[in-house]
């Protein structure tokens, strides 16, 4: 990974989490077999979308549009460089929901749906089983990966519309919830 | 030595009034830069939730058309929150019961935010 030494939470989340540029690395070898498929994935997740009434209202009259999109980002996550294009593709998604109003359930439906479908597409596309397996996990490390910059950016922009900076938040999150004293 | 100065402050504002019954001095970013609190009262929690209260003023002020924030004022059944800018940095909070006049209370903290923004300057 090519992590912005000035993101120490992003650091931290790569170190934890394992990512390295062995990830960009397998990535890149498997999206040869992958990548055809990707359009018919992304026909399905809409599939999905749309049977969901909650969500159904975000989509409608533009699915064709979204698909294009999704079918670009999904791509991304097989290109094998995760540098700070691809962090700032991540953040312009976390922006652009809290513009149109998408909540960050949508995000977390949409990752929990491919970390369901995208690893048996894997496992039976990918001729070499150690490949199969090391892009799995790679693949989940990148969605969570991407989650998380999603939602860390949708948050940073909500709080900014509320005039709430960065270190002010920090500060709601992290004080105690015990009760004042004082009742007013 | 400065923070002796913004000290008095507070202790003068909260001896100006009987009903005046705390303040504290915080950064726009919560933390306190000084407080005459009461003991029982958690001056962390308390300093996050007045940033943010003044900061969302700030916001649905702009939002609302109504020009530059002036001050925020809460009231709960047993008394008064008001929230003024001390500063480009920093929020004056004033605590006082049900008794305050507030026409007092307004000028009573909007003359300390003063002076400690003099100070903090």
């Amino acid at each position: 990974m090519q992590v912005d030494d000035q993101d120490p939470n992003l650091s931290t989340f790569c170190q934890v989490g394992g990512l390295s540029r062995q990830d960009q690395h397998i990535m890149a070898k498997v999206a040869v077999y992958i990548r055809p498929l990707l359009p018919l994935l992304t026909d399905r997740f809409y599939e999905v979308l749309a049977e969901e009434p909650s969500i159904r209202p975000y989509i409608e009259g533009r699915v064709e549009h979204l698909k294009k999109t999704h079918v670009v980002w999904l791509n991304s996550l097989f290109a094998g460089d995760y540098g700070p294009e691809f962090i700032q593709r991540q953040e312009k998604i976390g922006e652009t929901h809290v513009r149109v109003r998408v909540p960050p359930l949508f995000v977390a439906a949409s990752m929990a749906f491919l970390r369901g479908a995208l690893p048996p597409v894997l496992a039976a596309n990918i001729p070499n089983a150690q490949d199969a397996i090391a892009a799995t996990a790679s693949l989940l490390r990148l969605l969570d990966l991407c989650q998380y910059l999603i939602d860390r950016k949708y948050a940073e922009v909500l709080m900014d519309n509320l005039g709430i900076s960065p270190a002010l938040l920090v500060r709601l999150q992290t004080v105690g919830k015990g009760t004042t004293a004082k009742t007013l | 030595m400065r923070e002796d100065q913004i000290k008095s402050i507070l202790t003068d504002l909260n001896g100006r009034s009987a009903s005046i019954e705390a303040s504290a001095l915080i950064s726009k970013d919560g933390l306190v830069l000084t407080s005459a609190l009461p003991g029982q009262m958690d001056e962390d929690r308390v300093s996050a939730m007045v940033a943010a209260l003044l900061s969302l003023g700030d916001r649905t002020a702009a939002e609302l058309s109504c020009g530059q924030l002036e001050q925020t004022l809460v009231t709960g059944s047993h008394g008064h929150i008001l929230i003024v800018h001390a500063g480009p940095q920093a929020v004056l909070c004033a605590i006082a019961n049900k008794t305050a006049k507030l026409g007092l209370l307004f000028l009573d903290v909007k003359y300390a935010a003063q002076a400690a923004a003099a100070l903090l300057q």
